[in-house]
């Protein structure tokens, strides 16, 4: 294979694919840290030169950990759709990129290719897109997934409501819920971050949602994210689950260290199928982020790109209701500035979507990345006219238990309105009989959580 | 199937079922009303009117295709939650308001019912809002207050990051001292405490510039009461946890009482931790520390609670002769 470019008479020659991608990539924190990055520019597109012109078959053969040693690359090989692949198989890079991007290519052709696709092959191609690039592609796409309400209809945008509180009080978290909803937030779902991962934590935030989510008929659905061993052990016990909840990493051994592995993620699926308290047929819900393979020293060399873009292979196995990066929570050392955030959140929901997934974005930032609350709106325009799924909803964007910010119920209200965007029809619905919208506009009631208190 | 496939089959097994415009649905004698029949009806009418203004559904579309079965039953779950035929769910009406308005935001610190200007904020609560986004980016760049220092009596050492953009972007230079400060504590450091206290920016200098005055005088003289030896107490700029580590087997601690800044959020950017660790055993993993963590004067308080749980914690160290759990 051809690992060498000149540019601009001055030649480079690449000792492997993996120093290739690693190269290609933006400018990250993350990526120098590995020690993976271009030392410069020209370096940069130096790399990209050589990645361009590399087949779709040398990708595929070339996984970031080989298959014999890891079940992430052995579920992503295997479900791939060997038919899809063997009609693109010979594509360069270069080529793939002007597919997606051509005028003649809807989405449904996209989703169908995706499907033949590895994730090694799906991370290089993002690669050599600009970030207008990634967001005309990812806007073809579109993923719908149903389990209470149907979730990611075009000319819809929903919002997972994240109501977290400092000590899981009961009342605490249903004021940010009651809030929330009364802006519309939450139809994507109600999702809390427990304190303690206790399976007793688990059941009462699950009874909790279970119970204000039913009495007052919210074709919405809740879930608790416990680590998945905790919210199995509280489906044993009887307790009211919509959806399950897991982050996923993009090797076996940086699965390992999140205490998963295939197999628990899949009697995990198959008990929520089993006894959820929600439609189906989808019942997972993922969370990634660029940088945990390198944090659990699992990346085995390779770039931060690549080893996200293999979370959700291993996502897509599973058919989640929902997926999203949490894309500025990991820290300086893998993300420095608003700008490498804008730009792992751009590649995230392309590679995701590109994937099959029903991507969301948790578009974020903690306090000590230079980033701040211009960078955080910025991102979620480019990424609402990218046609995400979702994004999270708080109040005033401030997680006062995990201490970062992400969007807020303002935020979400704003893009809904800039961009002409609905939530899911069923919950629309219910805000229509609610009186909290009126003709696709929010009314005066809300954002006041009074209309659950009457 | 694609989402207008999907979409067409909703729209016609809604219409179906619950027939032509009306389908308002919140009145449904099977649909229960949410909390008493008063405020159903109320809620009920801006949902009419909202439908009025869409116009009622084009006449539907006979698609072509044949939907499957599941498809069938996918739609009509779906239509169930729009309002046609929603069952009463086991669950309706578990669920009663526990107090007013009032009651529910005295339960949180959330930043709720701060009204808005259009779908964005008011212009007082923005500011607000950005003046507590302030002192957190600023306590990130912040540093360990001279004076401070030698007025406490203690003795400054640095990480091997040489500024906090390096400190930031290179978690392993953060954690382990620079060759001079190795130099210094060897030279200062008085040999074998039971307790060595360590001081260390962390991700809030301003929470040790605010709390440790007030704290560490509390923790110095209550240890010395339980009789235990102290060693010299050293403040590391640019430093994390592991920092405190490296100065501990330096002068051969029994006890290391790291105490760092913790990452500002809103809510605070002046929260400080202390990670407490028995240091006498041959492998150390991370699960051996203790942290007492959100001390600060709206959490912890660094003269009460604070103070007493990090000394409390530091002679249960010493009498069990470990910390944490055990990990295989």
């Amino acid at each position: 294979m051809n690992l060498s470019a000149t540019v601009r008479g001055r030649h480079f020659t690449f000792p492997d694919l993996k120093t290739v991608l690693g190269k290609a990539n933006e400018l990250k924190s993350g990526d120098m840290l590995a020690g993976v990055a271009a030392e410069n520019d020209t370096e940069r597109v130096a790399a990209r030169r050589v990645l361009a012109g590399i087949p779709l078959w040398y990708l595929r053969e070339n996984p970031a950990v080989p298959y014999d040693e890891d079940e992430v690359t052995r579920l992503i090989l295997d479900d791939a759709d060997a038919a899809v692949f063997g009609q693109v198989a010979g594509w360069t890079v270069a080529e793939l990129r002007e597919h997606i991007l051509s005028s003649e290519v809807n989405g449904e052709s996209l989703l169908k290719l995706g499907r033949g696709l590895t994730s090694e092959c799906i991370a290089a191609v993002a690669k050599l897109m600009t970030n207008l690039d990634l967001i005309r592609a990812a806007a073809k796409i579109r993923v719908v997934t149903h389990s209470n309400a149907t979730l990611g209809l075009r000319g819809r945008f929903s919002v997972r409501l994240q109501p977290n509180h400092t000590t899981d009080d009961p009342a605490g978290i249903l004021a940010s819920a009651m809030e929330g909803l009364s802006w519309g937030s939450g139809d994507a779902i109600i999702g809390v971050n427990p304190v303690t991962d206790t399976v007793e934590a688990t059941v009462a935030i699950l009874n909790l949602l279970h119970e204000f989510t039913r009495t007052w008929n919210i074709p919405t659905q809740h879930c608790c994210l416990a680590h998945v061993t905790t919210q199995m052990e509280a489906l044993r016990r009887g307790c009211p689950m919509d959806i399950m909840f897991q982050s996923l990493a993009g090797s076996e051994k940086s699965c390992r260290a999140f205490g998963i592995s295939n197999a628990m993620l899949e009697e995990a699926n198959a008990m929520v199928r089993e006894l959820a308290t929600s439609g189906g047929p989808n019942y997972m819900y993922f969370e990634t982020g660029q940088g945990s393979e390198l944090s659990s020293n699992g990346h085995n060399g390779f770039d931060q790109v690549v080893m996200e873009a293999r979370c959700y292979g291993l996502a897509r196995h599973f058919r989640p209701y929902m997926v999203n990066t949490v894309v500025g929570f990991i820290g300086p050392e893998y993300l420095f500035n608003g700008k490498q955030v804008a730009r792992a959140g751009l590649e995230d929901h392309f590679m995701g979507k590109l994937h099959g997934l029903p991507m969301g974005c948790d578009v974020c930032y903690t306090n000590h990345i230079d980033a701040d609350q211009y960078d955080l709106e910025n991102l979620a325009v480019l990424l609402a006219t990218a046609g995400v799924n979702f994004f999270m909803g708080l109040p005033m964007g401030d997680d006062v238990m995990l201490n970062y910010q992400s969007t807020s119920f303002h935020d979400n209200a704003t893009i809904r309105e800039l961009l002409g965007l609905r939530p899911t029809p069923e919950f629309e619905r219910w805000m229509e009989r609610m009186g909290l919208i009126l003709n696709g506009k929010l009314t005066g009631l809300a954002g006041d959580m009074g209309v659950f208190l009457r | 199937m694609n989402d207008k496939e999907l979409a067409d089959l909703i729209r016609q097994v809604v219409v179906k079922e619950i027939g032509g415009g009306k389908a308002g649905g919140a009145t449904s004698p099977t649909l229960p009303a949410p909390s008493g029949g008063a405020s159903a009806q109320q809620a009920d009418k801006p949902g009419k009117s909202g439908r009025a203004g869409q116009g009622a559904p084009a006449p539907v579309r006979r698609t072509e295709h044949a939907a499957s079965p599941e498809d069938i039953a996918l739609a009509k779950r779906v239509a169930a939650w729009m309002g046609a035929e929603v069952p009463p769910s086991p669950w309706f009406g578990a669920w009663q308001a526990a107090g007013d308005r009032t009651h529910y935001l005295s339960r949180t610190p959330a930043r709720l019912a701060v009204g808005r200007a259009g779908t964005r904020y008011r212009t007082d609560t923005l500011l607000d809002f950005l003046t507590d986004h302030a002192a957190a980016r600023d306590a990130v760049q912040d540093n360990l207050a001279a004076d401070m220092m030698s007025k406490l009596g203690l003795v400054p050492i640095k990480s091997a990051a040489t500024d906090k953009r390096e400190y930031l972007v290179r978690p392993d230079l953060g954690r382990r001292l620079c060759d001079d400060s190795v130099a210094v504590v060897q030279q200062r450091g008085s040999k074998s405490p039971q307790v060595q206290i360590v001081v260390g920016d962390g991700l809030s200098a301003t929470a040790i510039n605010v709390n440790l005055p007030v704290l560490l005088p509390i923790v110095e003289q209550e240890l010395k009461r339980n009789g235990i030896r102290l060693g010299t107490t050293f403040a590391v700029s640019n430093g994390r946890v592991a920092c405190g580590d490296q100065v501990a087997r330096l002068t051969d601690a029994d006890v290391l009482c790291m105490l760092v800044g913790e990452r500002p959020g809103l809510k605070t950017a002046e929260s400080m931790g202390a990670y407490i660790t028995y240091m006498k055993v041959a492998r150390f993993n991370e699960a051996m520390r203790v942290v007492v963590s959100n001390i600060h004067k709206g959490g912890l308080p660094p003269d009460g609670e604070g103070a007493q749980l990090i000394v409390q914690t530091c002679l249960k160290a010493l009498r069990d002769r470990k910390t944490g759990v055990e990990v295989k």
